[in-house]
């Protein structure tokens, strides 16, 4: 007989077979016993649970000879000599996928309208050959909308002795109209128990040798799938033979070795910058994947914060006592809150790393930033500058960008690390702040009638200045375009009054204005800095220069205030 | 070529063939890791052994079968590659049903999916039944540079041969072979960075020129009073010009890496550019930390975006424009 991978060969075939899966298997097997078998089965649950064996086996057991019975017949892998055993024909002519009445459909690629009809079309027909029509549709979710519709009569109300079973890994794309017609199953994860207890038998049925300690990583790598755990154990059986060594396990696992994850926490911790490109070329050069290394450096940094904030980390950690001692030190050297912002910086990386061009650089780089996160400034301390900027007079400098610390990242793009207090928003935010408040007031007050009065907001947006005074807000629309002003009306006014009011936090009239027409009039005391940036002259001076203007300052009896206020300007090429 | 013409990743070849040995190679297999370390050529050297007459842990490469792999015409060997875009769920379909059938002609039927991370999502999830259940004359492999990008259903059903990246030395001695002087294989070898289809496919002029080409525009975009040198040459980007754009990027990314490592004080044996290193000294003395690791992201974030559908003029307009915003900071 041809080569059987294990996945196939032990295939669960009775339901007492089917791993992990308690609760599943009782329900059914209670449900056929009571004969009340359900029209309809949704199995879900992720890749290598056991869905599709279950599917199979209920097949079995509703068709099997002497059912409907909970334990249909045996099936063994290889022919039996003796007739004791053999199974009876309906289950040996299921699990041989030759049974008439009993379809097996891969949805996947069964996928539309027309398919469906066709199925319905042969619902039809009563069963032919067994007791049951069985129809199976594995991976269900890729069935397109128009064909889940056309099941959902048929779903119902199907004709007497037909049961549908669906199997799928993604329940969140089987719409509800499907689910709500279906008795549905979840499939759990298998614990790592009951993979290495299984793996061991596989072991002895074919005299592998494998140590527990393997047994555990190849487990843990399977992370609950059995498919996956006997998929690697195949694979260690094709590369070592039947004599499985820990070492020769760890070359096909890939498993990186913990001094290189020390190693690079070292360097971040330390913020050794420069020991980062021994690291990643030692790595390269031994070959590994470098997206698998950076999955075990987020664990290795959960681990230490792990170990920073937990009184008994052991419980909740798979080390021996030796790398717990180890971790230790390492953790004492950051803070908690330092810990955890490598951690969620290296989660937001992980994709980035993943659509590299160059992902050697993109990790050296990434490491390189993440020794200098700790020169960033809590958002906290930046909030307080930002403050104490506000409280100091209106026309003072911004902090010059300069204070933020060098080395930080750049807010651009998905994949980059964008720690809690992000370092650039500090100059940026501090500069908002620098233009009179009062316009920051109208703002508010305009996003507040948005809401309800978006008309009324829309024709206020024109305006061009406002002054707050006192209890007074004044809105003031450009020379020439006062039929702004005539055109809001009484309960505008107040409309605006009230929401001013809210913003304001105290009660607040509204007036409306057209501004001077006289060109060049006697520019309105705190307001230089809007005709300064009004005037053509400095407009050009900002344009060609990429200039700010920061201050404006009136020069007395002058009317040249406007355009010698160009203040110091930054970003000047 | 046989399983010894296929350079590197030994350990996959003594998996292959102890499986070959033992008449149990799998069904379902992925081969994975990085561009160009011959992981297409593996599969082909499989199939080739699979129907050879001659031999069975090996292709003889003289039999008739071997010579109709290998000239694409073998009836039970398919290979199924990405017509524009993607693989589209019509060629999954053809392929599964072919592997259905009996092989034809020869022993067994060997499908060869190339870059299969393109595979549309309804084509991929066309293949999970097929690729659990294969018929036993049938196999399929994958072949991937990015295996996380296949879904996890996918990924269980195959056994998986993770190929890595050909040892630097390794490519350094076929270089050799290839009359290369020694310290032009040792350059050449960092560059490619174990790809050896690119490092095969090198001429050391051309390299030289590339290099120096891309020198000379990284100075004139970093010094800023020359920098629309790289306008000119990228801004409006022909069809022609935009495989040259990503290499010239790519030679940029390792400039700014090794800037980046002189800046830091790190130990000059790890350069990327060993030939360039008085230049890169001279230039790095006008980087912050912060500006490389800024140009570094703006690289990397045009290089992901580059193989997508996207205006590359634009594209290399952003770039040289983020690159001029970042000499500020």
């Amino acid at each position: 007989m041809s080569y059987k991978i294990f996945a196939r060969k032990y295939r669960p075939q009775a339901f007492e077979e089917v791993i992990g899966q308690k609760s599943v298997v009782r329900t059914i097997q209670n449900a056929i016993q009571t004969g009340r078998v359900s029209q309809a089965y949704l199995f879900s649950g992720m890749r290598g649970t056991g869905k599709t064996s279950m599917a199979r086996i209920l097949a079995r057991a509703l068709n099997c000879a002497n059912g409907p019975t909970a334990n249909p017949c045996k099936i063994e892998d290889k022919d039996p000599a003796d007739d004791k055993n053999k199974p009876c024909d309906y289950c040996a002519a299921i699990s041989e996928d030759r049974a008439i009445d009993v379809l097996e459909i891969d949805g996947a690629s069964n996928r539309g309208i027309e398919e469906i009809r066709a199925l319905r079309e042969s619902l039809k027909y009563k069963a032919i050959y067994t007791r049951y029509k069985v129809v199976i549709i594995d991976e269900v979710h890729q069935i397109t909308k128009e064909g889940f519709n056309a099941l959902l009569k048929t779903l119902e109300e199907p004709p007497p002795n037909t049961v549908f079973i669906f199997a799928t890994t993604e329940f969140n794309k089987v719409p509800a109209t499907i689910v709500s017609r279906c008795q549905h199953f979840e499939f759990r994860k298998i614990s790592h128990k009951d993979i290495i207890n299984h793996l061991v038998e596989i072991a002895k049925k074919e005299a592998i040798t494998i140590t527990p300690a393997s047994l555990a990583l190849i487990a843990e790598a399977a992370d609950g799938s059995m498919r996956d755990a006997q998929s690697l154990l195949d694979q260690a059986v094709a590369f070592s033979g039947e004599n499985i060594g820990d070492e020769d396990l760890k070359t096909i696992l890939g498993t990186i070795g913990q001094d290189v994850l020390f190693r690079s926490s070292t360097a971040v911790l330390e913020e050794k910058p420069e020991d980062v490109f021994p690291l990643v070329e030692s790595v390269v050069a031994a070959g590994y994947d470098l997206r698998f290394l950076f999955g075990k450096l987020i664990e290795h940094f959960r681990a230490l914060l792990l170990v920073r904030s937990v009184e008994k980390p052991e419980d909740l950690l798979l080390a021996s006592a030796e790398e717990l001692q180890a971790l230790r030190v390492q953790a004492s050297k950051a803070t908690a809150e330092d810990l955890l912002r490598y951690l969620l910086a290296l989660q937001q990386a992980e994709a980035g790393l993943k659509y590299s061009a160059m992902p050697r650089i993109y990790l050296e780089a990434f490491l390189i930033k993440l020794c200098h996160f700790r020169k960033i400034v809590p958002l906290q301390e930046l909030i307080r500058d930002v403050e104490s900027l506000k409280k100091e007079p209106q026309r003072t400098l911004p902090k010059s960008p300069g204070a933020s610390p060098a080395g930080a990242p750049s807010a651009r793009g998905t994949g980059h690390p964008l720690p809690a207090g992000d370092p650039l928003g500090g100059p940026s935010s501090a500069a908002k702040t620098a233009p009179p408040p009062q316009k920051d007031v109208f703002k508010r007050v305009l996003e507040k009638l948005a809401t309800d009065r978006a008309p009324l907001a829309a024709l206020l947006a024109q305006y061009s200045s406002v002054m707050v005074k006192d209890n007074v807000l004044e809105v003031f629309f450009a020379s020439g375009r006062g039929f702004f002003v005539t055109s809001i009306q009484e309960k505008d006014i107040r409309a605006v009054e009230r929401a001013a009011s809210e913003v304001l936090g105290r009660e607040t009239k509204v007036r409306f204005a057209e501004e001077n027409a006289t060109d060049g009039g006697p520019i309105r005391p705190g307001r230089e800095l809007e005709t300064a940036l009004k005037d053509p002259a400095v407009q050009f001076f900002m344009n060609t220069f990429k200039a700010q203007v920061l201050s404006a300052d009136p020069i007395p009896a002058s009317r040249e205030a406007g355009p010698k206020g160009g203040g110091p300007t930054e970003n000047g090429t | 070529m046989a399983f010894k013409d296929v350079v590197g990743n030994e350990r996959i070849k003594k998996i292959l063939k102890l499986a070959l040995e033992r008449t149990r190679v799998p069904n379902s297999l992925l081969f994975c890791g990085p561009e160009g370390v011959g992981k297409k050529a593996m599969a082909l050297t499989l199939a080739k052994t699979l129907n050879c007459l001659n031999l069975t842990t090996d292709s003889c490469d003289e039999c008739p079968s071997c010579e109709a792999i290998d000239k694409g015409v073998h009836p039970d060997v398919m290979v199924i590659a990405a017509e524009k875009q993607e693989i589209k769920i019509e060629q999954t379909r053809f392929l599964k049903q072919m592997a259905y059938l009996r092989p034809m002609t020869g022993k067994k039927r060997v499908f060869i999916v190339v870059d299969a991370a393109e595979m549309s999502d309804s084509a991929a999830n066309s293949l999970l039944k097929v690729l659990e259940e294969p018929p036993p004359y049938s196999h399929l492999v994958l072949v991937t540079a990015s295996p996380f990008l296949l879904f996890p259903t996918i990924l269980s059903r195959c056994q998986t041969l993770a190929f890595s990246a050909i040892g630097r030395e390794e490519i350094e001695k076929i270089l050799l072979e290839r009359n290369f002087g020694k310290e032009q294989a040792r350059i050449l070898a960092l560059l490619v960075d174990g790809n050896l289809d690119w490092a095969l496919d090198l001429e050391w002029e051309e390299v030289q020129s590339l290099k120096e080409e891309s020198w000379a525009l990284f100075e004139a975009l970093a010094s800023g009073d020359r920098s629309a040198l790289f306008l000119e040459r990228f801004g409006a980007l022909a069809k022609a010009v935009q495989e040259e754009f990503g290499r010239t990027l790519g030679v940029f990314s390792s400039f700014v890496r090794d800037i980046l490592l002189l800046r830091l004080g790190g130990d000059p044996a790890f350069l990327l550019n060993p030939d360039f290193e008085p230049r890169l000294r001279g230039a790095s003395a006008a980087w912050t930390v912060r500006r490389v690791l800024g140009v570094l992201e703006e690289l990397d974030f045009v290089l992901a975006e580059l193989p997508k559908n996207l205006n590359k003029g634009l594209l290399a307009t952003t770039f040289f424009s983020n690159f001029g915003e970042l000499r500020h900071v």
